[in-house]
């Protein structure tokens, strides 16, 4: 080897590689980690690290009591994800059972049958409900080796649950965020062609399923809201509201000083809900990017859902509160907390 | 064991953990080349940072899953050579110096010691000596990296051996008299 080229090995060798820090950057990356964010800069919109494409895989593991049992034992899958799934462990889901469109597409291979139950698409996120019927144990949660795309839209954010039925197998939702650039589509194409399905160990089913189906755009009321609050350098923009049968849309901004972020590198604006009616409501975010001409890099515009909405609220009150974070030297973060918004429905 | 070629199909049609999977095995090589460029930590943990999420964007484009280290590579490249530029406009007149004056070398074991000189390097030479003699590969493989002609590659081999080489014997001394005339 010639000096030159043991110089060339040397000073890559030499390289001490941070391991621990790399892997934490794709965790976050990969994961939400409110707080925890590195920039993305990106020419004309910039879409935020930790919401876009975080997989969310939950556990599908719950302990029903006897009763419960029997009352789940009567509903049957097929036809009846939504309500299974909102009968066992997310009432948030009880209304999709009605009003989702019906997709009833089933995909038989390698003795699995996958169904594509029903299926919701409100404008910022594709709901699905999902069957798997097999007499094989994946465990309590297992995994589809890829989740469904949408035709010629990419998607910014993703996941599913999968929940263990006993005598079927499984059943679950998959919620899709597409990252729309101009307008919303009034339709779209979702296309998914799983090749198997993992355990949480060693078990695997290969096989051959193909789903493509369309979806319409569910009827919205969209409301303009354009009301501002503001604290310790960060005001919180709400723009529109746009209610569907099923969904309540929230789409705000978050405008920062630009002097705040001398200190800070990050921020990133939530919100929780309540009604008139005392219902408290989680409102988490679809996702969120900046325009090229924002002026900051973190002047973000975001989408947010309620999906269970009391149907007799006549108002809902939004509480919005900012994590803003250092990440650069010693990582930091604190909440700062807003005004309350309300709006009439 | 699930092997590469599967686990970047799996990316390719949307699955994440299998894309995180195939980045944890990369980012050891995907840091040591934005380091290179970027000379710190800080910096190249963000070039390190912005290549994930590039993947992330346009993994569904890589049309052949072979080329995935090859894509990679390429993104981080790309993005690092893009800060580089960005920086070069605001550096401060008072902070351009001539390097220090370097005593000719002896042996190699003290030129190895002098191992900024790779860093010192022209980016276009630095890309095609690291990917030509630390990653091996070949001529033809680079060129379809850097997505230049082979000639080019070949000719910034032998220009960046040689000005390595030219750097390792104390050439600085030579160059700075030269720019002084």
């Amino acid at each position: 080897m010639t000096d030159e080229k043991k110089v060339i090995k040397k000073t890559m060798d030499d390289i001490t590689v941070p391991n621990q820090k790399l892997e934490n950057i794709l965790e976050r990356t990969f994961k939400k980690n409110v707080g925890q964010r590195y920039k993305k800069r990106r020419r004309t919109t910039r879409y935020i690290a930790t919401a876009a494409l975080a997989i969310l895989l939950l556990s599908g593991t719950v302990a029903f009591n006897p009763v419960m049992a029997n009352v789940l034992g009567q509903i049957p899958i097929i036809g009846n994800v939504f309500s299974y799934i909102s009968s066992a462990t997310k009432p948030e889901y009880n209304k999709f059972s009605q009003l989702a469109t019906p997709i009833s597409h089933t995909e038989e291979s390698n003795g699995v049958i996958i169904t594509t139950d029903q299926g919701v698409f409100d404008g910022t996120t594709i709901t699905l409900s999902v069957s798997i019927q097999t007499k094989e144990n994946l465990g309590d949660s297992p995994m589809f080796d890829s989740i469904p795309t949408i035709k010629d839209i990419p998607l910014s954010n993703g996941g599913y649950n999968l929940e263990k039925v006993e005598g079927f197998g499984y059943a679950g939702i998959i919620q899709l965020k597409p990252q729309f650039d101009e307008s919303i589509p009034e339709n779209l194409t979702v296309i998914w062609n799983p090749v198997a399905i993992e355990g949480a160990t060693s078990e695997r089913i290969e096989g051959d399923w193909n789903f493509n189906f369309n979806l319409e755009k569910a009827q919205e009321n969209i409301q303009l809201i354009n009301k501002l609050v503001s604290n310790e350098g960060i005001t919180i923009h709400v723009k529109e509201t746009r209610q569907t049968d099923l969904t309540l849309n929230i789409f705000y901004q978050q405008l920062v000083d630009p002097n705040l972020l001398n200190e800070w590198t990050a921020v990133e604006a939530e919100m929780m809900a309540s009604d008139n009616l005392g219902n408290v409501y989680e409102v988490p975010y679809n996702g969120g990017f900046a325009d090229a001409d924002a002026q900051t890099p973190e002047d973000l515009q975001w989408s947010a859902t309620i999906k269970d909405l009391d149907p007799n609220a006549t108002k809902i009150i939004l509480h919005p509160f900012a994590t803003i974070s250092r990440l650069d030297k010693e990582p930091t973060s604190k909440i700062v907390v807003f005004d309350e918004i309300e709006i009439e429905l | 064991m699930i092997n590469k070629s599967k686990l970047v199909k799996r990316a390719i049609k949307g699955d994440q953990l299998a894309l995180q999977q195939l980045l944890q095995d990369e980012q050891g090589k995907l840091y040591k080349m934005a380091f290179i460029y970027m000379k710190n930590e800080d910096d190249a943990l963000e070039v390190f940072q912005q290549t994930v999420l590039e993947a992330i964007e346009s993994i569904h484009q890589l049309k052949n899953p072979d080329y995935f280290s090859t894509w990679l590579t390429r993104i981080c490249i790309n993005i690092s050579l893009q800060e580089i530029r960005k920086r070069k406009k605001v550096v401060m007149l008072d902070n351009l110096s001539f390097p220090e004056e370097v005593e000719e070398r002896t042996s190699i074991e003290e030129q190895l010691d002098l191992s900024d000189v790779l860093y010192e390097l022209d980016e276009k030479y630095k890309s095609v000596l690291i990917l030509r003699f630390y990653y091996d590969q070949t001529v033809k493989q680079i060129a379809q990296l850097l997505e230049c002609p082979e000639g080019t590659v070949k000719t910034n081999i032998h220009r960046g051996l040689a000005l390595l080489k030219q750097k390792m014997k104390g050439a600085y001394k030579d160059d700075r008299r030269e720019k002084s005339y």
